[in-house]
């Protein structure tokens, strides 16, 4: 699947453009039941607005914990069901991903993971912790550093978004998989309706670009009840 | 449910830190654990801010996290390993307390969060002191490693470079980390190593790459490597090894290879030219004869183009007068590997012969021979032996010419005073006039003898005198004629003797030794126009074989007599020629120019030689070897025949003489001596005589006859009458120069022209001796 394919290996701006925001209209006439899922060309742009708050949030924290300017952006953002996203992140052999998860519960409940190509995420490491630290280092604290690397992001991410759409939820601490998307998506689980908000972050700091994907798992009730909180936002917003 | 003092006894006893935070941001809860490590009694620090307890965590992310966990529910955790010390924590024996920090949100009415501290101090420790133990002898190997290593992950991004490669390739230590393995290598070959390491495959050998530096150059490195993993993480480790040198050190024999066989094509290309150039025959055959190959050269000599020379054999091209020559030079050839020269003349297609002069040297069963036309040659040496052969030719006839002019002129002057006084004589006789004739033949007989000398003297240059070797006593000989000498030098001339002691006997003919001796004293003189003294010495001298001066003369013993002048000496250039015939130094008419080569003749003839000392106004000193007589020295008998012509007793005598008049002579002169005679014009006319009953005593015959000679009439003769004496007469005589293997026992010889005297003592000696010896 080359759009998978061009997201782990492409490294600069100009290998992202072609694919990311072209996939979104194919992927929701791929879903089972769009109407259903459907969130209006408004909301996901309002959605998509909300994430890169929440992002730059992100952004900002590693900031402060790297000492150096770093840049976080999203370019796509898609709804998809939990075999389309396995899918879509299962890269070239379809294993080697590493993911931070955490959970979170409210009016709208789910799952949320950082997921990395493995060899992204030592870089994401080295990024954060240094170059003056060996492979056998990095390795050592890899989990450790990763955790809290995706804790930051995703508590910027999911924070801002609840504090924007005014709606408190509870975040548990992250834990780290390894897998692919079959292990990260529960795909064993009959929850078939579940969908995810998938989106793809692109990291540059200390000159390295790093993809990766965010991505709410949630079931549909949970969408629904996001859907009409960013209706909201966007009646707020708008009024 | 537990009562609320069991959960703050519970608090209170965990062994982690434990913080609640109200939703103020100021401490409500501080657990016992929390208090002992940080230092901070739970009274000092509730109902404060963390900022305020601990004024760093300001700037730290704690702040957000507590802030995050109240307003947004999220939960946070801090690491040591991103964070060094959150909290100022002591362990209990003093020492830094590492931690991780967890921060939630706490369920309930109102905003809470909890704040969970983990001692990781002991667990960080053992990690740290595992890695440092690893990365030590890690770091040893690899740091010091002259070889570039490096670490990829299966993205191709370089996660650990060794201070060899960052040299090896020119970036600054650290900057090859977290950069794609592509930025060093772009090749098909490094494609192909990279897909078969990924697949697990294992490398055989080393596989040589071309690396590209920071600044863009080359670098080649040999490559090892291999597959690992650590928890699930695939890595693989290069070693690069820098084959640089190597390279180098490869093309520069490439190059040379290249060049040495540029070298080898340019020297084949000119010996090929060479080949093809040259004039000479190059030719590769078989030691058969049998031709490989030849070049144009061998095409063109031939006259046959080089397909129908091949495989056959150089024989086929010789002459068949040459055979021989070629297969005797295949044969040597054959022997071993020197170089062998031969020349043979071959056939050319057009039938003409060519001579060839080959150099050639075998090579295992072949040969190769380079030849040379030389028909050219050889015929030009050919034209030039004729043209000598012509030049000596005219030479000779212009020698002869001179020396019939000299002595016919010579002769002339001889016969006019002989025949002038024979004339006067006649006349006088037919007039009866007798008183003065004896004038008159004696003037006859002078002229005659002169004549006689002068014969005597050609033969002598011609070597065709025949000599009478003698033991002589040259110091007798010398004094014999001293007064002679003295005569003939004149009073400006003083003549001084300086005869050696015991001088040994010489053998020799003793008239031509006097006859030498005065020639040389003559010439003396002639060289002493204003007076001198000329000095005559004998002594002895042995030529050993290793003698430097020996020249041509046999080692052996030599008698040696030496004429000086204290004349005007000569050049060496005259002294070069002096014994050449006709060579003169005197005007025309005085000399006849043989004088020295007389004597040269002579002394050769005598198995001796002439020596010549002399420098221009230093005088001359000609010195005559004779061999060495080995006995007693022969002394001429008392008296000798010198009185009166014995007469004969009626003996008779055979005497065969073509030459009437000298036939006529001897006869008449043995009848006036009182022997009878029988007279035969040749051989086969004295056969008769030879062969009849009549007693002849004794026969006087011709060497040179018409038909049989004189010395076969003499072995017929020998066969009828065993003791025979014969006397052979001669003019001279080519066979019978050497008397000695001319002569039998009983025969002499006796040399025209001869005094009637000599002839008479002659035959008496014969007669007497044979009948003595009966």
């Amino acid at each position: 699947m080359g759009f998978a394919t061009a997201q782990i290996g492409a490294k600069t701006d100009s290998g992202l453009a072609g694919g990311p925001t072209a996939p979104l209209n194919a992927i929701e006439l791929a879903m089972t039941d769009p109407t259903a899922l459907g969130l209006e060309d408004l909301e996901v742009d309002a959605l998509t607005e909300l994430v890169n708050l929440g992002v730059s949030r992100a952004a900002l924290a590693l900031r402060e914990l790297v000492g150096e300017q770093v840049f976080l952006s999203v370019p796509s953002l898609s709804v998809l069901s939990k075999p389309e996203a396995a899918e879509s992140i299962r890269g070239a052999n379809g294993r080697d991903l590493i993911a931070v998860r955490q959970a979170f519960e409210g009016e709208f409940s789910g799952r949320a993971l950082l997921i990395f190509p493995e060899a992204n995420s030592l870089e994401l490491v080295r990024a954060v912790a240094g170059d003056h630290l060996s492979l056998t280092d990095i390795a050592e604290l890899e989990d450790e550093a990763l955790a809290e690397i995706g804790n930051i992001i995703l508590n910027s991410c999911i924070g801002t978004i609840s504090n924007l759409l005014q709606h408190s939820l509870t975040m548990s601490l992250p834990e780290i998989l390894r897998g692919h998307g079959v292990d990260f998506f529960d795909l064993s689980k009959p929850a078939i309706e579940d969908v995810v908000l998938f989106i793809r972050i692109n990291f540059s700091l200390h000159g390295r670009e790093i993809s990766g994907y965010l991505a709410l798992v949630m079931d549909l009730p949970s969408l629904a009840a996001l859907k009409r909180l960013v209706a909201a936002f966007i009646d707020r917003t708008i009024a | 449910m537990p009562a609320p003092s069991d959960l703050e006894n519970a608090f209170d006893v965990v062994d982690i830190g434990l913080i609640v935070v109200d939703a103020e941001g100021l401490v409500q809860a501080w657990n016992v654990w929390l208090a002992q490590a940080s230092g901070i009694a739970r009274e000092r620090a509730v109902g404060r801010t963390l900022e305020d307890i601990f004024p760093k965590l300001a700037a730290s992310r704690m702040a957000g996290a507590v802030g995050q966990a109240l307003e947004t529910g999220t939960s946070s955790i801090l690491t040591q390993s991103l964070h060094g010390s959150i909290f100022p924590l002591r362990t209990r024996a003093g020492r830094e307390l590492l931690h991780n920090v967890s921060v939630r949100p706490l369920p309930g009415l109102t905003a809470r969060c909890l704040v969970q501290i983990n001692d990781v101090t002991v667990a960080v420790e053992r990690d740290r002191v595992l890695r440092e133990r690893q990365n030590a002898r890690y770091d040893a190997v690899v740091d010091s490693a002259p070889d570039a290593i490096l670490t990829l992950d299966t993205k191709g991004l370089i996660q650990m470079a060794n201070p060899a490669a960052a040299r090896q390739f020119g970036y600054p230590a650290g900057d090859l980390v977290g950069q794609p393995i592509t930025l060093l290598f772009q090749q098909e070959a490094w494609t192909e190593a990279w897909r078969d390491l990924l697949a697990g495959v294992r490398l055989d050998r080393p596989v040589d790459l071309e690396a590209r530096r920071r600044d863009g150059s080359s670098s080649y490195v040999e490559m090892s490597a291999s597959r690992w993993s650590s928890e699930s993480r695939v890595f693989v480790t290069a070693i690069l090894r820098d084959v640089n040198e190597r390279r180098a050190a490869e093309e520069a024999l490439l190059k040379l290879n290249q060049t040495l066989e540029r070298r080898v094509a340019e020297r084949t290309a000119d010996r090929d030219r060479i080949w093809r150039l040259s004039t000479d025959i190059m030719l590769v055959a078989r030691l058969d004869g049998e031709i490989l190959d030849t070049n144009p050269a061998g095409e063109h000599l031939l006259g046959r183009e080089a397909a129908r020379l091949y495989n056959r054999s150089l024989s086929h091209f010789v002459v068949p007068e040459d055979l021989d020559t070629l297969d005797a030079a295949l044969r040597e050839l054959a022997l071993d590997a020197a170089p062998r020269l031969f020349e043979v003349r071959m056939q050319h297609g057009n039938g003409s012969p060519r001579t060839v002069a080959w150099s050639a040297v075998a090579v295992g069963d072949l040969f190769q021979a380079v030849g040379r036309d030389v028909t050219g040659e050889r015929e030009a040496q050919a034209a030039l032996r004729q043209t000598e052969e012509a030049l000596r030719q005219s030479q000779k006839m212009e020698a002869i010419g001179h020396l019939t002019g000299g002595i016919a002129h010579d002769f002339n002057n001889l016969l006019t005073g002989i025949i002038g006084a024979i004339e006067i004589v006649r006349r006088r006789l037919a007039s009866g006039r007798h008183d003065d004739i004896e004038k008159f033949m004696a003037a006859a007989v002078a002229s005659a003898n002169r004549a006689a000398a002068l014969t005597h003297r050609l033969l002598a240059f011609a070597r065709r005198q025949p000599l009478d070797p003698q033991p002589l006593d040259v110091n007798g000989l010398v004094q014999s004629i001293e007064d002679m000498l003295r005569r003939t030098l004149g009073e400006q001339v003083r003549l001084k003797t300086v005869l050696g002691d015991g001088v040994w006997a010489a053998l020799t003919d003793p008239n031509q030794l006097e006859s030498a001796i005065l020639n040389l004293a003559i010439n003396g003189r002639d060289a002493m126009p204003d007076g001198g003294r000329l000095t005559i010495e004998t002594s002895n001298v042995t030529v050993s074989p290793n003698d430097g001066d020996a020249d041509d003369m046999e080692p052996g013993d030599y008698t040696v007599i030496s004429v000086t002048d204290t004349g005007t000496g000569m050049s060496p250039e005259t002294a070069a020629k002096v014994f050449e015939p006709f060579f003169t130094t005197k005007p025309i008419g005085q000399g006849t120019g043989l004088g020295l080569s007389m004597i040269y003749g002579f002394a050769k003839q005598s198995r001796g030689q002439v020596r010549l000392e002399s420098a221009l106004g230093e005088g001359t000193t000609i010195s005559l070897y004779l061999p060495r007589h080995r006995g007693d020295p022969w002394v001429e008998p008392e008296g000798g025949a010198r009185a009166k012509p014995p007469l004969g007793s009626g003996e008779t005598v055979l005497v065969v003489e073509d030459d009437p008049s000298v036939r006529l002579l001897i006869c008449e002169v043995l009848r006036d001596l009182g022997y009878s005679c029988l007279e035969a014009g040749d051989g086969q006319s004295a056969l008769p005589f030879i062969a009849s009953n009549i007693r002849i005593n004794m026969m006087i015959t011709d060497v040179g006859l018409p038909g049989l000679n004189g010395r076969q009439v003499a072995e017929i003769a020998r066969e009828h009458r065993p003791d025979l004496q014969v006397l052979f007469v001669t003019g001279y005589a080519e066979h019978a120069t050497d008397r000695g293997r001319f002569l039998g026992s009983g025969m002499q010889m006796i040399t025209k022209p001869f005094t009637l005297d000599a002839l008479a003592v002659k035959i008496r000696e014969m007669i007497v001796t044979a009948s003595l010896a009966k």
